[in-house]
């Protein structure tokens, strides 16, 4: 969590601040990113966009929304809109995975395959699908935080999670068929 | 219950939203109904899969990336009107309180602040110094006599808009910034004394090949420049060690890198005083100079062995540049095209148009000692850094492959 004070003097003008205060949130805006895009090189894109809209309107943000959902909106917002003129790759293996779960070889290439299976289901979902599933699962949002983000009802929320989880499912179920999901 | 209730039962657990009736209703019905058990199972799987889904970390710092964007940009936006620093800009009204924007950044130690600021503070360095005379000796008076209120000008600095008037108004109010201008300029390490001629931001491309700043513009008062300089320890074309040295040192409220350009509002009326005191002041200007001339309290060794190396453009093939007993440095790849140096404890490898290509995973402690041993080749990097207790690592730098690697010491 970026401690309030930090914020505080970011709105106050402070350089120093707002420089401090965007590295401890990088990380959480590619990550958005690169889920949303599904690729590298545009989750950068989209981070420097993000991270310099961030910048230039800290002084936008009111204390009444969490400043983390405040963040998120922009990130998905410029995400939304960069998918919209570009269909995203999916090249999951830039990144050098490191997979929490699986203490054997084994189980960590099972968790490989099919990270790289939902990921891929993740970018055949439309785009507000996906930011749900991405806010809900990358970042540990709540309904209220996704709808706080999104700037949607909480039910409309539900809604597409619901629909994007079930379609997921779907997808993997195509993917099982002919993979390596046992 | 029917199917698609259940169903709906299912997603808002697996989101922890039940109430403990809604679980039992939810499990009753899938211990009697098949269907729903293996959607349930699927869900639960999917759910868990997402959940373990990497946690990925940008490859690059991507505040590091944008930091010269960010430069550009007025901080706050939107609050102080017209006050937009856009290097680029400056080129066509060096005049402008857009100068001033630049002072309000404190300077810490940012290349590409320190890279913006100067093409703003260079230019008009540069001109000044072309059009004024004893512009040098300006500065020294300025610098010296202000040295006591650095610190509170500073505060004000950072935190007022248009700059440039109360820089100027306060000629004395604005320490550093006002007498900055040399000392920022050599701080910035040739930056800007690229800058002086080049207000655009890729002067490090400039810094690298040639150093026409203040150097040639200076002409006519040569001697007392030289003599400035030297009291400030590295020489325009020094910017390389002194940057690093800025980079590595503690930022000093007090000397605001891009301070200078505000100055350059107030030349005139400076100008006539600045003859009279130059003399006095000029013995007392060594503290200080070597605080600017280091940013901020760096081992004057350092920068005198730098200055001394040269008063004539960078040359980074010199071989200054690469001695052990300079610990703080930029070393420039073989094929002149990279270069390496440390922002703000983090090793970096920036092209010469100034893009950042490579940035450290590692944040070094002020203690710790970077050394740039050698450019294995056009992308390989070695570097070390001796810890405060005298432990060294050595690692290689891959920047193509974007790799970062220990090796043995």
């Amino acid at each position: 969590m970026v401690a309030p004070e930090l914020i505080r003097a970011a709105q106050a003008g402070d350089r120093d601040a707002i420089i401090t205060l965007l590295r401890e949130i990088e990380t959480h805006v590619y990550r958005t990113a690169y889920y949303m895009l599904g690729n590298e090189e545009d989750a950068l894109d989209a981070s420097q966009e993000a991270m310099i809209r961030i910048y230039t309107k800290i002084h936008t943000y009111e204390e009444k929304a969490l400043f983390k959902t405040w963040v998120q909106r922009i990130v998905t917002n410029i995400c939304i809109d960069k998918f919209r003129k570009k269909k995203p790759s999916v090249s999951i293996d830039e990144h050098e995975m490191v997979f929490e779960s699986g203490e054997n070889v084994e189980e960590r290439v099972m968790a490989a395959y099919i990270a790289e299976d939902i990921h891929e289901a993740i970018n055949k979902l439309p785009d507000h699908h996906r930011s749900v599933v991405v806010l809900r699962y990358l970042q540990q949002f709540s309904y209220n935080e996704i709808a706080e983000s999104l700037d949607l009802p909480i039910n409309t929320v539900k809604s597409y999670l619901f629909r994007a989880r079930k379609q997921l499912q779907s997808y993997l179920q195509d993917y099982q068929k002919g993979g390596v999901r046992g | 219950m029917k199917c698609p209730e259940v169903e709906e039962l299912m997603q808002r657990h697996l989101d922890s939203d039940l109430e403990e009736q809604e679980e039992d209703l939810l499990l009753g019905h899938i211990r009697d109904c098949p269907d729903c058990a293996a959607m349930y199972e699927r869900l639960i799987r999917l759910s868990e899969d997402l959940t373990a889904l990497p946690s990925v970390s940008p490859p690059v710092n991507i505040v590091d990336s944008i930091m010269p964007r960010l430069d550009g940009l007025a901080f706050p936006a939107s609050d102080k009107p017209s006050v937009q620093a856009v290097a680029p800009s400056i080129i066509k009204d060096q005049n402008e309180s857009e100068m001033s924007a630049p002072l309000r950044r404190p300077r810490k130690k940012y290349i590409w602040t320190a890279l913006s600021g100067v093409a703003a503070a260079g230019l008009a360095i540069g001109l000044f110094i072309f059009d004024l005379d004893g512009p040098v000796t300006r500065h020294a008076e300025l610098k010296d006599s202000h040295a006591p209120e650095t610190s509170s000008s500073m505060v004000q600095d950072k935190n007022t808009a248009p700059d440039g008037n109360e820089a100027g108004a306060a000629a004395d109010g604005d320490p550093e910034s006002a007498g900055e201008p040399m000392g920022s300029i050599l701080e910035e390490s040739g930056e800007l004394a690229e800058t002086a001629t080049d207000g655009e931001a890729s002067l490090l491309e400039r810094n690298l090949t040639e150093d026409p700043g203040p150097p040639t513009g200076d002409g006519e008062v040569q001697p007392e420049e030289l003599q400035v300089r030297d009291q400030a320890g590295p020489a325009a074309g020094d910017a390389v060690a002194e940057e690093i040295h800025k980079e590595q040192v503690p930022p000093e409220p007090e000397q605001p890198v891009t301070e200078m350009a505000p100055n350059e509002d107030t030349p005139v009326t400076e100008a006539g005083e600045v003859p009279q005191t130059e003399e006095a002041e000029a013995p007392e200007s060594s503290p200080e100079d070597q605080e600017v001339g280091i940013a901020a309290g760096e081992p004057v060794s350092g920068a005198e062995k730098q200055e001394s190396g040269s008063e004539t453009p960078a040359d980074l093939s010199d071989p200054q540049y690469r001695s052990p007993e300079v610990v703080y440095e930029r070393l420039l790849s073989p094929g002149n095209d990279l270069f390496a140096y440390v922002n703000e404890q983090r090793v970096l490898i920036s092209s010469s148009d100034g893009e950042v290509r490579f940035a450290s995973q590692y944040k070094w402690q002020p203690e710790d000692k970077v050394r740039f041993v050698a450019w294995l080749n056009e992308q390989e990097l070695l570097y070390q850094v001796t810890k405060e207790s005298g432990e060294t690592i050595q690692y290689k730098v891959d920047v193509k492959e974007q790799t970062e690697t220990e090796i043995a010491y």
